[in-house]
């Protein structure tokens, strides 16, 4: 019997042993890790990485004498799991040498400690000659306190999308080139597409917590940065629990989803609301959407899911106006707001030198070219790809509409509390759009707030009467 | 009177009958219809021009059709491990007397539901890196046995305590060894315990996705539960034809493991479990 | 009988991964409850019961643990016991294929992997296209959106669907252990279907009773596959423990909350079996 155990026991560790004994291996691997898999999830960006960025970079290391094999590593899963699962193989000091990684995450993973700056991975890397191609703007998106840790994939806008058919139907003026400057037009606008088409939701502006941050970026602060309001206080250092701007936006909010039902509440907190709104825009069934340029590119082109086939002709675009013209936020008459993706380095490399090549070739100007072609985008990272670029050029959308809006664009703030605050936002959106009075639902924001940031970072400013 | 009253138990039992076994079958009708459409829906349809090319489609990603062989190694080494295992610890529990084993067997089963679930992912994961079994099907293995053995003892013990012991003592008086006991007295008699364990341990893992995800890191090691996610548009929405056509081969293998045993051996539990 | 050495032997294997793979992280997990330990925390430190007082002091996590509670009654304890033990009386002593078809999707129902399975429930509750407002539509019925409108009751009904075969299979053996004569007699008297069950069926089978009360509750509290049908919602309406542990550890990743969630989460399931096998062993 114990020979039996013995046996057993010892044919465990020994496959245990021989699983973790690491391989040795000559020629350096470099890992990059994207939240996509090929045939699904952010297909486009695979393809990207496998048919152009691995073939293109081997050879060119070869030319220059260094063997190099570039590894894609696949997931395609929703995005807090993928993001988990960075954390814990950073964590432990391990995982891919690159990766695909969401801009606003970033304050949270250098306050946590798991990414280094750039002169970690070479001493010279502001001697960069790309670095003068890249807007500023963009490029500091993967700033923060005064350490660049990455480079952008580029940015996005946000502004209403709208079914120009519908807006004829309902006898809008100017249908085919509509664009309200206040709040009270695009509130008319939508009570007239209402009466006009009662089968028709006016207009969506996201909210609940089940759109998750896309509620925050097109559906909360598009309304709020129209207010003037901004959620954290650069000037006093500190978030905004209550104020008279969030009420206003809240107020919006009200008159939309509950007062007036010009926007289809249960669609916003229903399980795959995001789903479901994609759907019913394209079956017609919402004349406005606020949505960023993301969803012209992937959700509605007409080879995408719920592609519209006579998109360009049919779907119309606004910018987002103030509440009243010049009420904006920095005295703005129309807002929006930008994120985006972006490719980071991970400390835990064996080779930080070789990953900074690797980083500088995908920021490069025929790196970005080639990421252009696969995955267009609206906004991108380097000027002379804008220039030249000819997605830019023959795509009449992305080439009007990144120039137009980028302007007026702002960023979310780039603090370590800022993913755990969006959270709390959608939940306050949800809280209003489900019925919640918005001073009681403010009430119960700024106390989460403040167990989120301390109560001594929390402002609450004096309201209107 | 009494022919009435039998006669109306009759008609109750097939309407009773009848309302149960579509209760479980409608909701899986959808799976079985929908990957031979061409034009799949959500809608319960029979494929007006049934097809194969959702299956086509599935089988030529090879990514996906390596997940099956991942998840057979995954789910039988940990089958294999909880069984011969749990076999042998339900014996030994059965046999021997201790003093609160069945509540001692029942805390460990509380704090499997710990380790099986989303908490513990972080502990699990620096233990098997601390081992160096990140990114093995051995370390999934291990993972997967310790979290499901206490149920396999549980299940299995109740087969064992049905066991008589006159059949052990008569062999001990044969003069057969205790290894030679186990084997060839035991063994065949818990068999059907052990199918039922075999069972419910596979079907548990083979569906199984947190851990396998988290535990492991090269797409040539996942299992089916996540490479599923292949078949999801460019922003991650399920394709409705290969996802179904996907999960279909998914249920082949626990349906036809479900569907022999049950012929083989019968899938029962022996005397109901007593706690 | 054997001896306590080789009974000990024979318990070391299963002993060794148990104690490695399952009570080492237990405890880890349980430690962490006590910590703020997140992955993006700069640094972890002991706050003892701290996490706790959060939970207890937030009105998210009483509704969580409200409708917990709320789906393992009416899911597992009325719902899949009931529906178990009915389909175990209804084909006690009886055979045919009615019998064998019927049982095999029960136990089909519950082996699908559970993704699968929630896309099939995700088609058959569509509000549009699903199979079940199609019949509904039949009888001149019109069709609801389920998951939005009644998601309590859509999961609780998924739940029953999903985990009655193992009540099933555990009180049709258990039947099995009582002597056939016991219903012959009740026959012969006249009884009821009522009574048989109340007088013959119910205390015969109290200690089985309480080992599936058990194990589906213990099963049901940590029961994360709702998610895959309402990701916890519409709004919070469907957000049970398991699934405000995932919101927790996965969107803010204070894994030192959700470990506290564990904990309290295995303090009820202790606590309620404690009840089940004290009560009805004591009776």
């Amino acid at each position: 019997m114990k020979k039996y155990l013995v046996v057993l026991l010892s044919a465990l560790l020994g496959i245990g042993l021989m699983a973790s004994m690491a391989m040795a291996q000559d020629v350096p691997t470099l890992e990059i890790i994207a939240n996509g898999v090929e045939g699904g999830k952010n297909a486009q960006e695979i393809a990207y990485y496998k048919e152009f960025l691995v073939p293109e970079f081997e050879k060119k290391m070869a030319e220059q004498g260094q063997e190099v094999n570039v590894e894609v590593i696949e997931t395609g899963v929703p995005d807090e799991r993928f993001k988990s699962r960075i954390v814990m193989d950073m964590k432990a000091g391990r995982g891919a040498d690159i990766i695909g990684f969401d801009q606003f995450w970033l304050s949270e993973f250098v306050e946590a400690g798991l990414l280094k700056p750039l002169q970690y991975f070479d001493s010279n890397w502001d001697k960069w000659e790309g670095w003068d191609q890249y807007y500023t703007g963009i490029k500091n998106m993967m700033k923060f306190k005064g350490n660049m840790y990455g480079l952008m994939k580029g940015s996005d806008v946000r502004m209403i999308y709208y079914n120009k058919q519908l807006f004829r139907e309902a006898g809008i003026d100017k249908w085919w080139a509509w664009q309200p400057d206040s709040w009270q037009e695009l509130l008319d606008t939508a009570r007239k597409l209402k009466e006009e088409l009662p089968d028709v939701t006016p207009l969506q502006l996201n909210a609940g917590s089940k759109m998750g941050e896309a509620t925050t970026m097109q559906g909360f602060y598009m309304a709020h940065l129209g207010t003037g309001g901004r959620i954290y206080d650069q000037g006093l250092g500190k978030w905004v629990g209550k104020s008279q701007d969030l009420l206003d936006t809240l107020e919006l909010y009200k008159t939309i989803y509950v007062d007036e039902n010009l926007g289809d509440a249960d669609m916003q907190v229903a399980a795959k609301a995001r789903e479901k709104t994609f759907e019913a825009f394209q079956n017609e069934e919402i004349a406005m959407l606020v949505e960023g340029t993301w969803f012209w590119t992937d959700v509605i082109d007409p080879d995408a899911a719920w592609g519209i086939r006579t998109r360009d002709a049919q779907i119309g675009w606004a910018a987002m106006p103030a509440k009243n013209p010049g009420e904006g936020i920095n005295g703005q008459d129309f807002v929006s707001i930008s994120g985006g993706t972006g490719w980071v380095p991970s400390p835990a490399t064996d080779h930080p030198q070789l990953t900074w090549e690797l980083l500088k070739f995908i920021g490069s100007y025929e790196g970005k070219m080639a990421y252009m072609d696969y995955k267009p985008g609206a906004v991108t990272a380097r000027k002379d790809v804008a220039q030249n670029s000819p997605v830019t050029s023959e795509n009449f959308f992305l080439g009007t509409v990144g120039p137009a809006l980028a302007p007026v664009s702002t960023y979310r703030p780039g603090l370590e509390e800022y993913p755990k605050v969006s959270v709390e936002v959608q939940l306050l959106t949800e809280e209003v759009v489900t019925g919640t009075a918005p001073k009681k639902a403010m009430e119960n924001y700024s106390k989460e707030l403040a167990k989120i940031v301390g109560e001594d970072k929390v402002a609450n400013k004096p309201l209107e009467e | 009177m009494r022919l009435v009253k039998k006669l109306l138990f009759r008609v109750l039992f097939y309407f009773a009958s009848v309302l149960l076994g579509l209760f479980f079958v409608l909701p899986l009708l959808w799976l079985f219809v929908t990957p031979f459409r061409s034009d799949p829906s959500l809608a319960v349809r029979l494929p007006a021009n049934p097809t194969l090319q959702n299956f086509i489609k599935v089988v030529n990603n090879a990514y996906a059709m390596r997940a099956f062989a991942n998840s057979a190694i995954q789910a039988l080494g940990s089958t294999f491990l909880v069984v011969m295992l749990a076999a042998l610890a339900a014996y030994a529990l059965s046999r021997v007397d201790l003093p609160g084993k069945g509540i001692i067997v029942y805390i460990l089963i509380l704090f499997s539901s710990v380790v099986t679930g989303i908490a513990a992912m972080v502990p699990l994961f620096f233990l098997l890196l601390q081992l160096g079994l990140i990114d093995t099907h051995l370390g999934i293995v291990l993972a997967f046995s310790g979290g499901f053995l206490p149920t396999g003892i549980f299940l299995m013990k109740d087969f064992v305590d049905s066991v008589s012991l006159t059949y052990e003592e008569s062999a001990v008086v044969s003069g057969a060894s205790k290894v030679q006991i186990f084997k060839d007295i035991i063994l065949p008699l818990i068999g059907p315990g052990m199918v039922v364990v075999a069972v419910f341990t596979f079907a548990q893992i083979w569906s199984n996705f947190l851990l396998p995800f988290i535990l492991l890191r090269s797409n040539s090691k996942m299992p089916v539960s996540v490479a599923i996610y292949t078949f999801t548009n460019e922003i991650g929405m399920p394709k409705i034809g290969l996802i179904s056509a996907y999960s279909l081969l998914y249920v082949v293998p626990i349906i036809s493991l479900y569907i022999f045993t049950n012929r083989r051996y019968g899938f029962k539990f022996y005397g109901g479990i007593k706690g | 009988m054997i001896s306590k050495k080789t009974a000990f032997f024979f318990l070391l294997p299963a002993l060794v991964l148990i104690f490695i793979f399952l009570i080492f992280p237990a405890f880890w997990t349980l430690y962490y409850s006590l910590t703020d330990y997140s992955l993006l925390g700069a640094s972890t430190e002991f706050i003892g019961v701290q996490n706790f007082i959060n939970l207890f002091t937030s009105a998210r996590f009483w509704n969580a643990t409200i409708l917990s509670f709320e789906f393992v009654f009416f899911s597992a304890i009325i719902g899949q016991a009931g529906v178990g033990l009915l389909l175990a009386m209804l084909f006690h002593r009886k055979s045919g294929w009615l019998k064998k078809l019927v049982r095999n999707l029960a136990v089909a129902s519950w082996l699908i992997p559970a993704v699968v399975v929630a896309y099939a429930w995700a088609a058959f509750l569509d509000k549009e296209y699903g199979l079940l407002n199609q019949i509904i539509g039949i009888f001149g019925f019109t069709g609801i959106d389920w998951l939005n409108e009644v998601p309590m009751g859509s999961i609780i009904i998924f739940n029953i669907w999903r985990g009655a075969a193992f009540s099933m299979l555990l009180f049709t053996s258990a039947l099995k252990t009582i002597p056939p004569s016991h219903f012959e007699t009740a026959d012969v008297v006249g009884a009821s279907l009522w009574d048989k069950i109340k007088d013959i069926v119910l205390p015969q089978l109290k200690t089985f009773i309480g080992s599936d009360l058990a194990l589906i509750t213990l099963w049901t509290f940590n029961l994360f596959t709702p998610f895959l049908l309402t990701g916890g919602g519409p709004g919070r309406q469907t957000e049970i423990l398991p699934i405000y542990t995932y919101f927790k550890a996965f969107k803010y990743m204070e894994f030192g909350l959700g470990a506290a969630i564990s904990a309290v989460i295995l303090f009820i399931n202790l606590t309620l079996a404690l009840v089940y096998l004290n009560y009805l062993k004591a009776e």
